[in-house]
């Protein structure tokens, strides 16, 4: 919660469009609605989806921005509404955004400003991030994932993410029909890490949902493990954002 | 390529491809440019004509801009048949939600999706809790509108829709109706525009069916191979044998089903090749292990191919038996006419044995045109089929003419507003009081005048149940007046919220004054099944004297004085039954009774007993917020009678069902093995408790570690699966 009564918190900044469409288009995949906790270091973004299968950790350093005058504060934004207005503006245009006497967010790109109410986040509550690892970590382009994501569409409801020695296959089956896609190491991916075999099944509807965030061309880091949570890091804008995604597995039980 | 009418959103085409449309039905290419207007619209069109397209267009149009959605569908099974569908425009990036659950709970997350589908009640009850949102919406689509017509519920749904249009920014409304013979009225009444149209994608051919002679509505014959000399039989064995398909017989009652699809099994047993044998046994396998009459009969029928569909079936029973129905393994399948209400399950050839049912002013009442068209629509596979046949089933060659008649030549009857009844009445007026819909008697007479039944009737009929209504009201303290203008009381406006008939808060409210000497399970359970919102069980003539000896040295139990009247009398009785029914269930009279044994008591199937308890526990929660309100102090004891109806057990299994997958059944289990208690449960080794019988280790696992405090979440079934999708949190 911000601050009441005495005055309000300072919370000025001016931004280039894309950054903010970069962060706000990460963000959706999970939430429509958002805490964002703000210093003088930049902005830092924890959120789960309502059933907590799937989080968002999202680091903004002020550097990404134009100008940045910011006193610590939360503030709750609908982010979903945010990206809708952003669309309109241009790449390299300017967004500025501030915080008015009421509480109030203003935004003004160009000749447009927008007055609306702050979200109450005093019900958002901080994601607890697990500690995890991973025996399995890869780096790739995300244009290798979609591919298989397209095609299981019709197929079934799950993908299983199958990481040996030399390939990492991803699957999704039922019934008769299938979906085999393989990622050599070396030419479709590379590795990182590679303590043992990991095998985990996640949720293809959640899997695509992260990967609108992460977009079609993007160099991602993905750590596997076995029936545990899928993890994608990610940087934006030039390394000044950091992303890091959570996917909570689906377990057969036996 | 399909060419998108002027006016709709460019993206519906991407919907389109998602759902594999590759051409446009000609009522859908109708109904196109007027939900590009803005306007009403009412859609009559036959079952499976793709009716559902033009209603997930409608509000794809909206929430494309930004708007929102409602869709209200009359039952839980349709909502979920929809959201499936639904969801996969979930890869468009929009939000689709179920809403079901508590009718008085707000759903905190609601307002963030752009379509969300509920029943026609807890849309209504929406509309007493969120009044704010509903107003946001930029369509609604309401469908089976036909059901206005039905005494129950049909006064709910238009009530909802009169709100709608009553709005000062009313959003578009889209009807989607089956066929009725007044479409024009309704149409009329909403201001909208009628698409109405008896195209079919498969061609359907109806008919009569009698002795062995099919005869079309041409009076063209065709003779069906006698075999068994049954007619169905026969016309089975022709489907099965000659065309490779399936027949779906509709008959009217549960046991009819049952006795009809064990005899048919007997027969079409030979027919059944190696491999369908094995997926039925594999159907039979997922059933499980019971053994009440309707299991057992259910495993028979399955053996030679055949299965029946009731109420009295299990979701998940259901769930199995539609499965193996579309997957062809079951060819000829008996089901009571509720399924063709419901879902959607085809059949080339469907046959209406039973074209009478009970009715208690006429035994031999014959079933509405609508409902037996819609029975026959059934028949003919989209995609598979080029042609489906409808038969009615007639007795002698004097009953085919008198059916050809009435069902095959006769139009379908028109539906008439049922809000004139006094439950209807009652309901409806409270929650328009309540929500400050309506705030004087003006503002209800316009409101009345805008319903359906105004449009039908005139409303000076009306005048005499009004004011008795109000005085009802009024008298029993849930509304309040002020000259011309009318106030809802706080216990009116808590009624009105909890979603019940007045009445029935009426008798609640009065036995939470009139407190026992002594309160037991039984107080709190007769006084609930005294209500007209749990469905009293039917009283037989040698159930008197049981019923009299069970009261004998109860009455000091009773929250409610016996009545003196004999009709009455019948009436409470029927309630004493009702409660010796929960009674056993949650095991009363020393062990919770097993499933056969409640079919052996009282002849239920795990479905009827899972309805019954689900209204036990909404009116439980009513008499609960009741008692606190007027603060009586028996809050806590019926949460937990509540608890207890809610999983069928005795009080000291509470603890234990609060664990994800612990039925009763394995709660029982359990705690004969010495685990009484959490902590016990803590203390023991997965090994030492996968020991107990039917929890195997992974559920063994998933217990132990469910330590947390919030795990008394409603279950649909009495022993849930797990679901397979975990949560961050348990890393």
């Amino acid at each position: 919660m911000f601050p009441k009564g005495t005055g309000h918190t300072m919370f000025e900044i001016t931004v280039k469009s894309e950054v903010l469409r970069n962060v706000f288009s990460i963000l959706t995949p999970i939430t429509g609605e958002i805490k964002l906790v703000a210093d003088k270091d930049g902005w830092r973004v924890r959120a789960v989806d309502p059933a907590h299968v799937a989080m968002v950790d999202l680091e903004l350093s002020y550097g990404a921005f134009e100008d940045y005058n910011v006193e610590p504060l939360e503030l709750g934004l609908n982010v979903e509404r945010l990206l809708d207005h952003l669309k309109s503006a241009k790449a390299d245009e300017e967004i500025m955004m501030k915080l008015d006497q009421d509480n109030r967010m203003i935004v003004s790109m160009s000749n447009l400003t927008l007055k609306f109410p702050l979200v109450d986040s005093s019900g958002f509550s901080d994601p607890k991030v697990p500690n995890l690892s991973l025996p399995v970590s890869l780096k790739l382009n995300s244009a290798e994932l979609q591919k298989g994501l397209k095609a299981s569409q019709s197929i079934s409801d799950y993908l299983t993410f199958n990481c040996t020695e030399d390939k990492l296959v991803i699957t999704s089956t039922e019934d008769l029909s299938s979906m085999t896609l393989e990622l050599k190491k070396g030419s479709e991916y590379i590795e990182e890490k590679f303590e043992g075999t990991a095998k985990s099944s996640f949720s293809l509807d959640y899997f695509s949902q992260l990967m609108k965030g992460v977009g079609t061309n993007r160099d991602i880091m993905l750590h596997i493990g076995n029936s545990y949570p899928l993890k994608i890091e990610f940087e934006f804008s030039d390394g000044l954002g950091k992303v890091r995604y959570l996917l909570a597995p689906r377990i057969e039980s036996a | 390529m399909i060419e998108l009418p002027k006016g709709l959103h460019k993206r519906i085409s991407e919907a389109l491809k998602i759902w594999d449309i590759e051409d446009l039905y000609p009522p859908q290419k109708e109904a196109f440019p007027i939900i590009a207007s803005g306007k009403n619209m009412v859609v009559c069109v036959p079952t499976a004509s793709g009716k559902s397209l033009i209603a997930y267009v409608a509000m794809l149009n909206k929430v494309l801009r930004g708007g929102k959605a409602l869709y209200i569908v009359p039952l839980r099974a349709l909502a979920s048949e929809k959201y499936s569908e639904l969801k996969a425009l979930r890869r468009m990036g929009l939000r689709i939600a179920l809403s079901y659950g508590d009718y008085d709970s707000e759903d905190a997350n609601l307002e963030r999706n752009d379509i969300v589908i509920a029943t026609s009640e807890k849309a209504d009850s929406l509309l007493r809790n969120r009044a704010g949102w509903l107003s946001r919406l930029g369509v609604i689509v309401a469908d089976e509108v036909h059901l206005m017509n039905d005494a129950g519920r049909g006064p709910t749904l238009e009530v909802i829709l009169t709100r709608f249009k009553q709005l000062e920014h009313p959003p578009q409304i889209v009807c989607l109706s089956a066929t009725v013979g007044n479409a024009d009225e309704v149409s009329a009444w909403l201001d909208a525009k009628l698409v109405d149209s008896d195209f079919r994608p498969v061609k359907l051919v109806e008919g009569v069916l009698e002795g062995n002679i099919v005869t079309d509505p041409n009076l063209t014959t065709r003779n069906i191979p006698i075999v068994t000399g049954d007619p169905i039989m026969d016309l089975i064995l022709e489907t099965v044998e000659k065309d490779n398909a399936q027949v779906l017989t509709f008959v009217n009652t549960r046991k009819g089903c049952e006795t009809a699809a064990a005899k048919a099994a007997l027969t079409v047993h030979r027919l059944i090749d190696k491999k369908d044998r094995e997926r039925l046994k594999d159907v039979i396998m997922k059933l499980g292990s019971g053994e009440s009459r309707m299991l057992k009969r259910l495993r028979s029928a399955l053996e030679g191919g055949c299965a029946f569909h009731h109420a009295g079936l299990s979701n998940e029973q259901r769930g199995l038996v539609e499965e193996a129905f579309r997957s062809k393994a079951i060819r000829a399948l008996y089901a009571t006419p509720t399924l063709a209400a419901g879902i959607n399950l085809p059949a080339r050839r469907v046959v209406v044995r039973d074209w009478t049912r009970y009715e208690t002013y006429n035994p031999r009442s014959p079933i509405p045109v609508l409902e037996v068209k819609q029975m026959l629509g059934r028949a003919g596979r989209p995609r598979y089929d080029k042609e489906g046949e409808g038969l009615v089933l007639a007795r002698d060659p004097d009953e085919a003419r008198e059916l050809l008649e009435r069902y095959i030549w006769g139009k379908n009857e028109s539906i008439f507003s049922k809000l004139g009844s006094m439950p209807a009445l009652r309901t409806h007026l409270l929650s328009s009081f309540s929500t400050g819909h309506v705030m004087d008697r003006k503002g209800m007479w316009e409101f009345i005048s805008s319903t359906f039944y105004a449009h039908q009737n005139d409303t000076w009929k009306l005048e005499g149940d009004v004011e008795e209504t109000l005085l009802f009201l009024e008298e029993e303290g849930f509304i309040y007046t002020e000259g011309e203008k009318i106030f809802a009381t706080d216990m009116g406006k808590r009624v009105a919220r909890l979603y019940i008939d007045p009445l029935s808060a009426v008798v609640l409210k009065n036995a939470l004054m009139m407190p026992p000497d002594e309160i037991t399970a039984f107080s709190v359970l007769q006084v609930i099944s005294s209500t007209t919102d749990v469905p009293s069980l039917y009283l037989k003539a040698k159930d008197h004297d049981t019923l009299s000896k069970f009261l004998e040295g109860r009455h000091d139990q009773l929250m409610m004085d016996v009545p003196e009247d004999q009709v009455d009398m019948e009436w409470f009785l029927s309630s004493v039954k009702t409660a010796m029914f929960f009674m056993e269930w949650i095991g009363e009279n020393g062990s919770e009774a097993s499933e056969e044994r409640m079919e052996e008591l009282f002849n239920m199937g795990p479905g009827d007993i899972r309805s019954r308890v689900e209204k036990a526990l909404w009116m439980l929660y009513a008499m609960r917020e009741l008692s606190r309100l007027l603060n009586t102090g028996f809050s806590s004891y019926i949460d937990m009678i509540s608890l207890r109806v809610e999983h069928g057990i005795r009080e000291e299994l509470i603890p234990l069902v609060k664990l994800k997958g612990i039925g009763r059944i394995r709660a029982r289990k359990l705690f004969q093995a010495g685990y009484r208690s959490l902590d016990s449960i803590n203390r023991a080794t997965i090994d030492e408790i996968a020991k107990v019988g039917g929890i195997g280790r992974t559920l063994a696992a998933s217990i132990k570690s469910a330590a947390g405090p919030d795990m008394s979440m409603m279950e649909e079934d009495p022993e849930p699966e797990i679901d397979p999708q975990s949560s961050l949190a348990d890393f």
